[in-house]
């Protein structure tokens, strides 16, 4: 009897034990359990999207992108398109697992009708359940016209309602073929290729934009009201550093409106350094550059890279679109978009809706407002600006009788090569814009661009279909 | 028998479980055959036939069959879910250790003298260790399985209860008077310092032994059951300095030169860093429970066979994955109440001897179950170790059917005492 008390202490101590099981088990289950299973190395998710077909997805007029399949009892993803929309939908691989849109709405494609669950629930034999499918802003015709212009130039082309902010078009060149099967052969080629196919340019492609960005310093420099007349030598030299024109053109005295359709960088450097950081950087983030957005695949943050206070250089360099300046296309179509919409930038998306084979909705874009870049007066002044470009300046290659086009080139020196990024922003038709178009490519020089005829093709298409 | 409800009542709960256990396996996995029917009518054959057996003849405790054979079911139905071939087997293991358990029940019962035994359980365990360690052969990282005719078997099952009974001996046996001509050694054993000394040597060396073997769940079991025996019976504060220190000496050493320990230590912390390959089991066995949440996804419903060695060290995971840890809480429940019983046995026995024996097999009992449910949840870095009763394989039911055979010898003894007065 006399070790029964100590029994009894040894007894409390396993219960402890017991106890401290229990209650980390269900501490476990209370707050660890859901973003455990959430980790990509459990098999139960691929094992229960298994389990129901994936939803197809669809282009705006109802096209087929993307399907799958059940042979030999197993799902098979096919893109019809091969590597048209690799950077927008992207795949759906066992082994590399998931990009684009298969990744970011995932949760939705194979999602079940939570109605025709309980209604499967008392029907043992139903066939095999089936996700919601997508429908896309996407202009697959559009597209279908902007692949091959690109031809074999790196780069990419963004269109968008400016209006809404719907995405007609995203494409990415150089691109690669999605489907299982071809992924599968080259995915480590793919991964290793200098040109980076894996790389969404359009959204992910980070680069200076060159004179596209005036739209922004004269933005900045109307309402700084600093936006007169200069007088163009073809150079300027700002504390030791040298701004010149492309050929070191003298455009002799100009206003504003010249200026810009010349794209005189002597007078852009010089509103840079007028308007000064605080005003150039806020209208920069008024625009976008530098903000995070939410977008329906992942997208890269433009930057506005000084951490330090902005020298002279600095701001003359950024004036025209230069210096530590990096943006997506993208976001350029973004600027271009703002002063097509008096001013005022929409959210861009690119998934309208989804809907479960029932025809019951999964999901629904909404159109919302992002950022008012500019007031209504300072686009309209830049609008007029962007005209004339196109009319009588840099920007002629887009020319189209019987639309008035707005829209701006860029030419963009980077630190890789000394072939420059080729830019063209443009919008059309002013009076009523339907569609705000970027087209980039990368390493094209001056005379190798063909950035604008490309912008005015796919205008014409869009305009006239 | 007055009232016989309280041993109706849960028999009904456990013949319920294994219906709708076999319900399950058969809507969720179309495994509709005679088989499943057949194992599990022959669970419950053995069963009733152990029931009839404690009912009608005085064979003492009724709660520690039950309980058992509670959680026999609960692991035969997740074999059979997991692998018909493995639930088979345990079918049998289970029917051969219920009859140990009331074997033993009774041979412990009239046999009066094991306390005398001391000499010959440490020169049985210490030749079973030695076996192993000349003719053992590996399995899952730990070399501690002997090969003895056509079985397999793990030495170390049976070496617990002879480790708990040479401990209760030590303690418990009467001290001699010194007489003429004892050897020196003779009169320091009956001394209390001289039995403190004899524990302390008789659990090293059997530690020694656990961690040549590398079975560091095993022996981590031990190290618990002696200083459970000396918090009681050591009443000497140097030896748990000792124990301390050696302790800590141990685990420095294994957490910075023993690579086997820093892995476990390592995917103990940060499970998550390495998932494909040394994190594995232990993420899997995370993945399970958390895809199980509290109520489960049904047994037949749910994907246990992603976690390796699933139907024996980590049959808790795929538990709480099928039946939530709702079901892996009652697992745990079920454990408490087994080791509340040992320990309500040791209080009201009077014999010294079976009053230690019956503390350490529910100090056994209990801290086995910690130790390898701690680790699967990653509670504590996780060591191999089976799940009594549950986990599948047969040294370790039938030896812990032993251990708890003995515990019904005593609790029958108790009665008998009882019944004379």
């Amino acid at each position: 009897m006399k070790y029964n008390g100590k029994i009894i202490s040894v007894m409390v101590v396993i219960c402890a034990m017991f106890l401290s099981l229990a209650v980390y088990l269900t501490y476990f289950t209370l707050f660890d359990a859901d973003s455990v299973v959430e980790n990509k190395f459990n098999k139960r998710i691929r094992e229960r999207e298994e389990s129901v077909l994936r939803g197809s997805i669809f282009d705006s007029s109802g096209e087929v992108l993307a399907y799958s399949r059940m042979e030999e009892n197993k799902q098979k993803r096919y893109y019809p398109y091969s590597g048209r929309y690799a950077h927008v939908i992207g795949y759906n691989s066992v082994t590399y697992d998931k990009s684009g849109l298969e990744n970011t709405f995932n949760d939705i494609l194979v999602k079940e009708d939570p109605l025709d669950d309980i209604s499967g629930f008392f029907d043992m034999d139903k066939d095999m359940s089936k996700g919601a499918d997508l429908y896309l802003t996407i202009d697959n015709a559009l597209t279908a016209k902007a692949e091959p212009l690109m031809g074999r130039k790196n780069g990419s082309v963004v269109a968008l309602k400016p209006k809404t902010g719907e995405v007609l078009c995203m494409y990415s060149n150089p691109t690669f073929d999605p489907n299982d099967s071809a992924l599968n052969e080259n995915f480590a080629a793919l991964s290793q290729s200098e040109n980076a196919p894996f790389l969404g340019r359009a959204n992910q492609g980070l680069y200076p934009p060159g004179s596209t960005f005036k739209i922004v310093t004269a933005a900045a420099a109307l309402e700084a009201g600093v936006a007169g007349n200069i007088l163009d030598e073809g150079e300027l030299m700002i504390d030791g550093y040298v701004v010149k024109n492309y050929n070191n053109k003298k455009l002799g005295e100009i206003d504003i409106m010249q200026g810009f359709a010349k794209s005189s960088n002597v007078m852009f450097a010089s509103y840079g350094v007028q308007v000064g950081e605080k005003k150039l950087k806020d209208v920069a983030e008024r625009f976008g550059i530098g903000e995070k957005f939410d977008f329906d695949i992942r997208t890269s943050k433009s930057l506005f890279n000084y951490e330090n206070a902005m020298g002279q250089t600095d701001l003359a360099a950024c004036g025209i679109g230069q210096g530590k300046l990096l943006v997506t296309p993208l976001n350029m179509v973004l600027v271009a978009s703002a002063i097509a919409n008096d001013g005022v930038i929409m959210e861009p998306y690119i998934v309208e809706k989804a809907l479960y084979p029932s025809g019951r909705q999964a999901y629904t874009a909404k159109p919302n407002v992002w950022k008012t870049a500019v007031s209504e007066a300072v686009a309209s002044v830049i609008e007029s600006m962007m005209i004339e470009c196109v009319e009588t300046g840099t920007g002629t290659g887009a020319k189209i009788n019987g639309v008035t086009v707005a829209g701006k080139t860029g030419t963009a020196e980077n630190e890789e090569s000394d072939k420059t990024h080729a830019w063209f922003v443009c919008y059309a038709p002013c009076e009523n814009p339907e569609i705000a178009i970027c087209v980039m490519q990368e390493y094209a020089g001056v005379t190798g661009s063909n950035c604008a005829p490309i912008a005015r093709e796919l205008i014409n298409y869009y305009l006239n279909k | 028998m007055k009232n016989d409800n309280y041993i109706v009542r849960p028999l009904i709960c456990i013949l319920l479980v294994v219906f709708l256990g076999g319900v399950l396996i058969s809507l969720n996995m179309g495994k509709v055959n005679s088989d499943t029917a057949m194992l599990l009518g022959g669970m419950c054959l053995t069963l009733a036939v152990v029931y009839a057996l404690l009912r009608f003849f005085p064979l003492g405790d009724h709660y520690i069959f039950m309980i058992t054979a509670m959680l026999g079911v609960i692991g035969v139905i997740m074999l059979l879910r997991l692998q018909t071939g493995h639930g088979q087997k345990q079918v049998i293991w289970f029917s051969v250790g219920a009859g140990l358990f009331l074997v033993t029940s009774l041979v412990y019962r009239f046999v009066k003298h094991w306390h005398k035994l001391n000499k010959l359980y440490v020169i049985t365990g210490v030749a079973l260790f030695a076996a192993t360690a000349l003719f053992g052969y590996s399995s899952g990282g730990a070399k501690s399985w002997l090969r003895l005719g056509g079985f397999s078997f793990q030495p170390s099952e049976l070496v617990k209860i002879l480790f708990i009974l040479t401990l209760a001996g030590v303690f418990n046996n009467e001290y001699k008077k010194p007489k003429e001509g004892d050897l020196k050694i003779k009169t320091f054993y009956n001394t209390k310092l001289g039995r403190n000394c004899a524990a302390t040597m008789v659990a090293y060396v059997f530690l020694l032994f656990l961690l040549l073997q590398r079975d560091w769940g095993t022996a981590v079991l031990f190290f618990a059951i002696y200083i459970a025996f000396m918090a009681v019976y050591g009443e000497d504060k140097r030896f748990l300095l000792f124990n301390g220190i050696a302790a800590l000496f141990i685990g420095i050493i294994g957490v910075n030169f023993m690579s086997h320990i820093q892995v476990r230590v390592e995917t103990w912390l940060r499970p998550f860093d390495d998932v494909s390959n040394k994190g594995y089991q232990i993420t899997q066995s995370l993945f399970a429970i958390g895809e199980g949440g509290f109520t489960g996804r049904g047994i037949g419903a749910g994907s246990p066979y992603y976690i390796p060695e699933v139907h024996s060290d980590f049959i808790f995971s795929a538990i709480c994955e099928e039946t939530g840890i709702l079901g892996g809480l009652a697992v745990i429940m079920l454990y408490f109440v087994l080791v509340y019983r040992a320990f309500k046995i040791s209080l009201s026995t009077n014999n010294d001897f079976n009053k230690a024996v019956a503390m350490g097999i529910g100090v056994m009992i209990g801290v086995q179950t910690f130790i390898i449910i701690g680790g699967v949840i990653k509670f504590i870095p996780l060591t191999g170790i089976t799940l009594p009763f549950v986990s599948y394989g047969g040294s370790s039911m039938v030896a812990t059917f032993i251990a708890l055979g003995i515990l019904q010898g005593i609790s029958a003894r108790r009665r008998e005492i009882e019944d004379e007065i």
